[in-house]
């Protein structure tokens, strides 16, 4: 009996939660409506080119595009390992990154610490506005504004400058081995100062109780630093830190694009400007997206190490 | 007299000959910095009222010369990319703000169905992307190459943005919602009439990023589009100021036709001033106004 009686309501139960299922869904159905435009342009935008990455395992037609025919021997277009440029762009990506990296990490940290020790508070604003306002500037024209200023046959204010010690002049822009400091001076330039917002915010919720008590015991301006503030911010620089490396295999196609010139492209070539001039230009679609697949995975790789890194050693990672 | 990293006063503890020094110190290389960012953008202001065949002063203008502009902005047709980007922004920055808000509160409500999959489906493409080339592929496909459309819908829907979004809506009052369903709203009626009204503070900060970030984006007009009337300010630039690289050479020639860069003469270099000084200035006017909803706008997203 009790067994019988145990049985029945299961099964009653599953028609009425299917019912309520639907019921719930036409309830909700308005909320469905909401979301619909996202899900639409995620799939077109994001999902179909995933599925456009097939296209370097597939005989590119220019016909038939993504519905070109599987190609018959897939590593035809894999044969990057054989390829000579390929291994020179990785490298140079990786050198390209992390010259950059070195320089541009620490810098908006010590600006911040800077920025901080200014009392005077109308000069501390007027500094960040400025310091803010190429942020908001395209490349486009952060590197219009350097040919302005560093190339030759322009009234460079460089040169003018040079010719006053009595030197030659000099066209930086054209030059390969100045192309990463340059690269470097104009990353700076645009993004040290909006870096600063973040440690600055960071800098200003440390309790001051910590530095009366420190001045107490007699510490100068540098053992407060040291003791006091970098600890305390360490945590926002580990998390910054980790988003960072990701970005290792893509050196920032907007700035190298546009600071590039015939001059110094190869000093320039990257992996994204490989694959542009691969795919788009020589038209070997199915070996850039080969190409796109491989630096997406070790990207991707990377991400996840870091991460796993920074759990092991911070104990706490992005998720 | 001052002293403590915060910025707050304690007492009067008297500055050490080394800590005067540091401050002075601190100032003359703040002055430099900003001087340094600075000087480039003034020169080039100058540079473009000057004739360009004249000795150069490089702190003030020798003398007004302004056929820069009149060329510049008369023959160029720099008027039609300025109009195409500005209707960029007018049409992006709204449908972001409603596609992506939209979503983020559909996701606010737990008893949605099928929410943890939705989810899923958001986060994935956090972390797994196509590329430029798959990209290209399906612009082409979707025959959204060469239109206005491909400037404005690829970028429409981030999940970053919509994550962000989520995370305010939350903080509203849960009432707010319930009170409204109780009246028979809908939850579209909800969403554009109670959650929108608001949060106009986050969505002024994430609207302003998003404008700046398509104002600025070259990318799209120089790969996805042929038509050079469709070209939008930056890549409009590109082509004067930055005379391509060879890479552009090429490509225009390959996605454009051989007759393509007619513009293919050199600019000289105080025409380029000017383009420049064009450029810049309706940002260099607007930003001091809007500089707190920026700095706003990174606060809240660096929390999340």
């Amino acid at each position: 009996m009790s067994t019988a009686l145990e049985e029945l309501p299961p099964l009653i139960n599953k028609n009425k939660d299917k019912k309520k299922i639907w019921r719930k869904l036409w309830r909700q159905r308005s909320l469905y409506v909401l979301g619909l435009p996202g899900v639409i342009v995620t799939f077109l935008f994001c999902y179909m080119p995933i599925w456009g990455l097939t296209l370097a395992f597939k005989d590119y037609s220019p016909a038939l595009g993504l519905g070109s025919p599987w190609a018959e021997n897939v590593s035809e277009n894999f044969w990057f390992f054989k390829d000579p440029e390929f291994w020179y762009v990785f490298l140079n990506t990786i050198k390209i990154s992390a010259v950059k990296f070195i320089f541009l990490f620490p810098a908006p940290i010590i600006l911040a610490l800077m920025i901080n020790e200014v009392k005077v508070g109308a000069y501390k604003r007027l500094v960040q506005t400025i310091t803010y306002i190429p942020h908001f500037v395209s490349w486009v024209i952060i590197s219009g504004i350097f040919y302005v200023v560093f190339s030759y046959e322009s009234h460079s204010p460089v040169n003018a400058l040079l010719a006053v010690f009595g030197l030659n002049p000099v066209n930086l822009m054209a030059n390969e081995k100045a192309f990463l400091p340059m690269l470097i001076v104009s990353a700076l330039v645009k993004e040290v100062g909006w870096g600063t917002i973040i440690y600055l915010a960071a800098i200003s919720n440390i309790d001051p109780q910590l530095y009366e008590a420190a001045i107490m015991d007699g510490a100068k301006k540098l053992a407060q630093t040291r003791y006091i503030t970098l600890p305390c911010i360490l945590p926002i620089i580990t998390i910054l830190l980790i988003l960072r490396v990701p970005t290792l295999l893509s050196a920032g196609l907007d700035q190298i694009y546009n600071m590039m010139n015939p001059m110094t492209l190869r000093a320039a070539n990257v992996t994204d400007i490989y694959i542009i001039r691969v795919g788009l230009l020589q038209g070997q679609y199915g070996y850039a997206t080969a190409l796109g697949l491989v630096f997406g995975v070790l990207q991707l790789t990377l991400a996840l190490t870091a991460n796993k890194i920074a759990k092991g050693s911070f104990g706490y990672g992005l998720w | 007299m001052v002293y403590g990293n915060g910025g707050t006063q304690y007492g009067f503890i008297r500055l050490s000959g080394a800590e005067k020094i540091f401050q002075a110190f601190n100032y003359i290389y703040l002055t430099f910095l900003a001087f340094v960012t600075l000087y480039p953008f003034y020169y080039v202001i100058i540079s473009s009222f000057s004739d360009p065949f004249s000795v150069r002063n490089f702190f003030w203008i020798n003398e007004l010369y302004t056929t820069n502009y009149e060329l510049v902005l008369t023959k160029t047709g720099i008027g039609r990319a300025y109009l195409i980007t500005v209707l960029r922004v007018a049409v992006g920055v709204p449908l972001m703000l409603l596609v992506t808000g939209a979503t983020a509160f559909m996701l606010t409500r737990k008893d949605l169905l099928f929410r943890t999959p939705i989810i899923i489906y958001f986060l994935i493409t956090m972390f797994l992307s196509g590329g430029i080339i798959p990209m290209y592929m399906v612009l082409r496909t979707l025959g959204l190459l060469d239109s206005f459309w491909v400037l404005v819908l690829p970028t429409m829907f981030s999940v970053w943005t919509m994550i962000i979004m989520k995370t305010c809506f939350q903080g509203l009052p849960e009432g707010l919602v319930d009170a409204g369903l109780i009246d028979g709203a809908s939850f579209i009626t909800i969403f554009l009439r109670i959650i929108l009204p608001l949060s106009k503070a986050m969505l002024a900060a994430m609207g302003l990023f998003y404008a700046v970030l398509l104002w600025n984006d070259w990318f799209a007009g120089a790969f996805y589009i042929r038509n050079f009337k469709l070209l939008p300010l930056q890549t409009f630039l590109r082509i004067y100021v930055l005379e391509g690289s060879a890479l552009d050479r090429l490509l225009a020639h390959k996605l454009k036709g051989p007759r393509a860069l007619d513009m293919d003469v050199i600019t000289p270099e105080s025409l380029k001033n000017a383009f420049i000084v064009v450029s810049v200035v309706p940002i260099m006017a607007v930003y001091p106004f809007l500089q707190r909803y920026f700095i706003k706008g990174v606060l809240i997203g660096s929390i999340k």
